[in-house]
């Protein structure tokens, strides 16, 4: 029996860990084949965000090149694609209303619009789900 | 020249994707603007930065691999090079058993009962 997981992501990127966390957990799913379900609320709808790009950083003295800034874009790319190469999926849904506010709307190939609907369908159908809030 | 004391004390908050930490780089980049001296406060899990036994070691996701994870000690110890001090809660360092030995050099330890004397030693105190 395949394995479902369903996570609920809050925080936005490059501002705190907990959302980087649930990417590296995602990863781990997604190297064992299971199918995975997000949906991004809040400000986690800018951790796909299309228009991320790398900068140079004065402090390490380092160029756009040398710095390789890491991009939370890349990594939900390179989640879908380790679950679809080992049998499982991710379906990566952005809370439309969320995006709207934000102007977060152009995110990575794969992201899909939607909102609460999918995340109470997910979780009656999903082997767990796991929660992660924004904290003050 | 104007002084001004950074205060952090949320260790790791987004360190992974901007490989360092961004309180830290802040008050490194006003110590080098001219006319401003700047220290830095480390209290709870912040004092962590001091401690020389850290090891980052980057994350990775399939293929990719982190080329420059944090390394908060190099860090602040650039940021002493540049003329910035570095303040630590001793009662904080004594919850994550660490001690002077641990920690990089030049680091002034404080009693949390000392921060208002220190506070009033800036013309400026921001906290993070």
């Amino acid at each position: 029996m395949s394995t479902t997981l369903t996570f609920m992501l809050m925080d936005p990127p490059f501002e705190a860990t907990r959302s980087t966390t649930a990417l590296r957990l995602l990863q781990i799913a997604a190297e064992r084949g299971y199918n995975l379900n997000v949906l991004a609320y809040e400000g986690a709808v800018y951790v796909p965000f299309a228009g991320q790009t790398g900068h140079p950083n004065p402090v390490h003295g380092h160029d756009v090149g040398e710095e390789d800034h890491p991009l939370p874009r890349e990594w939900v790319r390179i989640i879908g694609e380790t679950a679809a190469s080992n049998g499982g999926s991710l379906d990566w849904v952005n809370c439309g209303m969320c995006a709207d506010e934000r102007g977060a709307n152009d995110a990575v190939d794969g992201v899909r619009r939607g909102g609460p609907p999918a995340l109470a369908a997910w979780m009656a159908s999903s082997t767990n789900t796991l929660i992660i809030p924004t904290r003050a | 020249m104007a002084s001004l004391l950074c205060i952090c004390d949320q260790g790791y908050r987004a360190s992974i994707e901007e490989q360092d930490d961004t309180a830290v780089w802040m008050a490194h980049m006003l110590q080098r603007n001219e006319g401003t001296s700047t220290a830095l406060l480390l209290r709870a899990s912040a004092v962590n930065y001091a401690f020389t036994g850290q090891k980052p070691t980057g994350v990775a996701f399939g293929s990719w691999t982190q080329s420059h994870p944090a390394d908060l000690a190099r860090d602040l110890k650039r940021f002493q090079a540049d003329g910035g001090r570095v303040f630590a809660i001793s009662e904080d360092l004594a919850k994550r058993g660490l001690g002077g030995a641990d920690l990089i050099d030049d680091v002034t330890t404080i009693p949390a009962a000392g921060v208002a004397a220190l506070v009033a030693e800036f013309d400026m105190v921001s906290f993070w």
